[in-house]
């Protein structure tokens, strides 16, 4: 019976075409995720009053192996921890929608991003 | 379905019970200015300037801050009841006296670390089939905020938090009622930056990444 598998190297080729399609789609899957919430790591995203703080979470792509999720608001900091600055002491969440940690559970759950966008490149 | 309750006060108990520095059962007195011993070390059992300070044994046991940390000597920064020396005595640090647990308003009192925590569940899913009787997977964050004195420099708080960390050890698993909730180890506990902040406090931030697995039961 003839083989009629994927060669070795239709594999290498499938994995080179894929593997960078995952980072991105990962970086945007994390980018969202810190933005406006994700299932799959439990962040809920900035909170919004005018939208300021959300429409600032940017991603960016310093070179082809990195990804860079950022933003220029100062009081993003506070949002994330909950850290009133400079005071000290609770910083109250006025608005219902996106809740504090966006950044580090999106760290956390950095892998299930990566397991989530893979599954679905892959197919 | 995990008891998220039960995760919460399992991570808080195990953050209670953090010892960042004792002297252990020995001879101690107290001075006008703080304490003093003729044998062993303060330096050496982990004191610093900054630290809250719990004493027993002795007959006034009030918790004040370290202004002055030797050898055989600490300096407090409240004046004590002279005590002769006497054995059985304990000068230790744990966790601040004063807490600002989840959902209970707290102000600061100036001069005292204190705490804040964050108890943040996160995903949910579930692992294995059948529904009914397959197994569920909870993660998320357990956030403490230890507020420490600015312009003590960086040994009491790195030390307590340090001691905290790792209380909170990779894999570290703990009693959540019925189930079990261990610290991650993909992705570990992680003690940030000193932040100074206005108002006399500085604030290092303890995230502990946790994940629980329970049985899933599917209501009739």
């Amino acid at each position: 019976m003839p083989w009629t598998g994927t060669t070795p190297k239709q594999f290498a080729t499938k994995v080179q075409t894929l593997v960078p399609a995952v980072f991105v789609a990962s970086a945007a899957h994390a980018h969202r995720s810190v933005q406006e919430g994700s299932p799959d790591t439990g962040s809920k995203g900035q909170p919004v009053d005018e939208g300021n703080l959300r429409a600032s979470i940017q991603l960016e792509f310093p070179s082809r192996t990195e990804a860079l999720i950022s933003t220029n608001v100062g009081y993003a900091e506070s949002n994330e921890d909950g850290i009133a600055r400079p005071g000290g002491g609770p910083y109250i969440q006025r608005s219902s929608v996106g809740g504090r940690w966006s950044f580090a559970l999106t760290i956390a759950g950095i892998q299930r991003i990566v397991d989530v966008e893979a599954a679905r490149l892959a197919g | 379905m995990i008891d998220l309750l039960a995760v919460h006060l399992a991570l808080r108990n195990r953050a209670l019970a953090v010892s960042v520095a004792t002297t252990g059962s020995t001879s101690l007195s107290a001075t006008a200015t703080g304490y003093a011993r003729a044998a062993g070390s303060f330096i050496t059992d982990g004191f610093s300037v900054g630290m809250e300070i719990t004493p027993a044994g002795f007959a006034t046991n009030t918790v004040d801050v370290l202004t002055g940390v030797t050898a055989t000597a600490l300096t407090t920064k409240n004046a004590r009841a002279v005590e002769a020396v006497a054995a059985g005595r304990t000068i230790s640090v744990g966790f601040p006296a004063v807490r600002a647990f989840e959902n209970v308003t707290l102000t600061p009192t100036s001069g005292r670390p204190y705490i804040e925590e964050d108890f943040v569940p996160a995903t949910n899913s579930l692992l294995s089939f059948p529904a009914s009787g397959g197994t569920v997977e909870e993660t998320g964050l357990y956030v403490i905020k230890w507020y420490g004195l600015s312009d003590t420099g960086v040994s009491a708080l790195r030390k307590s938090v340090d001691a905290l960390k790792a209380l909170f050890a990779p894999g570290t698993t703990l009693t959540a009622g019925s189930n079990t909730v261990r610290v991650r180890g993909d992705t570990a506990t992680q003690a940030g930056q000193i932040i100074p902040l206005a108002g006399g406090w500085s604030v290092l931030t303890l995230t502990i990444p946790w994940r629980a697995y329970s049985v899933n039961q599917v209501a009739a």
